[in-house]
């Protein structure tokens, strides 16, 4: 297991189970842990991101119409030295899992070299790719890594909905082609008002070409996508609605309480949360859910080098990054008095930055519409 | 209350999985619908996994000691952490 005390305990990475955990003070003893100085230290202040996500090059060729980081054929990419000195930083701060990304990051042909520079570095390396590309030689180099996601919005139409073009039958075969080699495979799925009525199928059939996980994603009005057309993307009021039942249909269809299947949904998507009020924010705490984490334990790393609260956010120095913490921290009504705040933290703010031009309450939280419109009348 | 049980009443948080996603961070949810049962079953799994891991790997490394300070056991020369055997008794 891997280690890191926190002034209130330690967060645990196992190594033998794929799972994080935080185990307090009496947790950790009774572990066999002793975190000696950090417990008695006074405050702790904020600790080290337990995720970075790493941008390992600016090239991608697939021209994705909604793409949050501009990414272009011609696109920056940084040598392996550099990268390398960027992977010591991380390992050096106890961050515990790397997410490899983009551009598209198979363009790199030291790909497979970085996740076991990696590894042995203590990091945990995981990889999201469109699937373009990915010849049966480059999947033997991913092995290093501990899942490889592909983007996958659906199939045909939905898929090219999301993106501008049908690259669907080419994640389709690298999914089965990462399957067959025995790379734990997922798929990430951005969900769009076109993308959304197709959800169920497209699980269907990740699942049936070897995928053992969904990570449903909000689309969110970052690079390409930060253009008005946002509005006429993102999810309807009635697809928010139908959200989580619609996840309750699919985790009852994949029986994922068996756990040979799994549904993720990203941070943004936690205020859909809020529109049933029986998932308590207790439940949603201890099995792991993170809602905006940008700058607190998630952090991402641009191809310049530059940090950032998160991918969809612009970098930030000490003062920006705390202005964000600040505001997840106490964020206005009606988040200030919401049950899942201390889960959520406000919703999206790349969202609400776009919307409302503000750091504020997520314009398409449930919770929030429905204040609105009751402040409204 | 064995050492399982103790290690079960202080896990705060339960990640499962990877992920692999790399612009947004993402959650395991499927949980939340699944049976007390269930769920109590997952942070059992969990504690019992806890409990058996037998390498114990501390980070980030502590920094190195000061002249006349006794060189802490987590302690190493820039390396990333301290790595041991016996970290469960
Ligand atoms: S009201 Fe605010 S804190 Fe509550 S779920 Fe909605 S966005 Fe999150
Ligand atoms: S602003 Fe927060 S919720 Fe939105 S993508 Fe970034 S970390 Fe996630």
């Amino acid at each position: 297991m891997i280690v890191r005390y926190e002034s209130w305990g330690a967060w645990v990475k196992l190594e033998e189970t794929a799972a994080l955990v935080a185990l307090d003070q009496d947790g950790a003893r009774a572990a066999g842990l002793d975190g000696e100085d950090a417990w008695s230290l006074p405050g702790g202040g904020p600790s080290a991101p337990v995720e970075v996500h790493l941008a390992v090059t600016g090239k991608c060729a697939a021209g994705c119409e909604g793409c949050y980081l501009d990414a272009r054929p011609d696109g920056e990419e940084p040598p392996q030295e550099t990268l390398l000195a960027r992977l010591d930083a991380l390992a050096a701060q106890g961050v515990f899992t790397v997410a490899f990304g983009g551009g598209e990051p198979i363009t790199r042909d030291d790909l497979g070299e970085l996740a076991v520079a990696a590894r042995a570095r203590g990091l945990t390396p995981v990889l999201t790719t469109s699937g373009l590309g990915l010849s049966d030689a480059r999947v033997a180099r991913l092995d290093a890594f501990a899942q490889v996601n592909v983007s996958y919005d659906g199939a045909g139409e939905a898929y090219a909905s999301v993106r501008g073009f049908d690259g669907a039958r080419a994640a389709e075969a690298a999914i089965e082609r990462l399957a067959r080699a025995g790379v734990t495979v997922g798929v990430n799925v951005v969900l769009t008002r076109q993308s959304f009525p197709h959800l169920e199928e497209t699980i269907r059939r990740a699942r049936a070409l070897g995928a053992r996980e969904a990570q449903l994603l909000r689309y969110k009005p970052a690079g390409r996508a930060a253009t008005l057309d946002y509005l006429a993307r993102r999810l309807s009021v009635a697809q928010v609605d139908a959200f989580v039942p619609t996840l309750r249909a699919i985790a009852a269809e994949h029986a994922c309480d068996e756990g040979a299947f799994h549904v993720r949904v990203d941070c943004a998507l936690v205020p859909f949360l809020s529109g049933d009020a029986s998932l308590a924010a207790d439940a949603l705490a201890r099995f792991g859910v993170f809602g905006c984490e940008a700058g607190d334990r998630l952090a991402a790393m641009r191809v310049d080098g530059k940090s950032a609260p998160c991918s969809f956010a612009p970098p930030a120095d000490d003062a920006e990054l705390a202005r964000w913490r600040a505001y997840a921290a106490a964020p206005d009504e009606p988040c200030a008095s919401c049950t899942l705040r201390p889960v959520c933290k406000g919703g999206c703010k790349v969202v609400s930055s776009f919307v409302d031009e503000r750091h504020g309450p997520d314009p398409e939280c449930p919770r929030v519409r429905a204040h609105r419109r009751a402040s409204a009348s | 209350m064995t050492r399982e049980e103790r290690i079960a009443r202080g896990l705060r948080v339960v990640r499962l999985g990877h992920g692999a996603n790399c612009s947004s961070i993402g959650s395991v949810v499927d949980t939340l619908f699944a049976s007390a049962v269930v769920g109590g079953a997952i942070l059992a799994a969990i504690s019992a996994a806890v409990a058996h891991e037998k390498r114990v790997v501390v980070v980030p490394a502590r920094p190195a000691a000061k002249e006349g300070e006794a060189v802490p056991a987590a302690a190493a020369d820039g390396e990333r952490a301290k790595e041991t055997d016996e970290g469960t008794p």
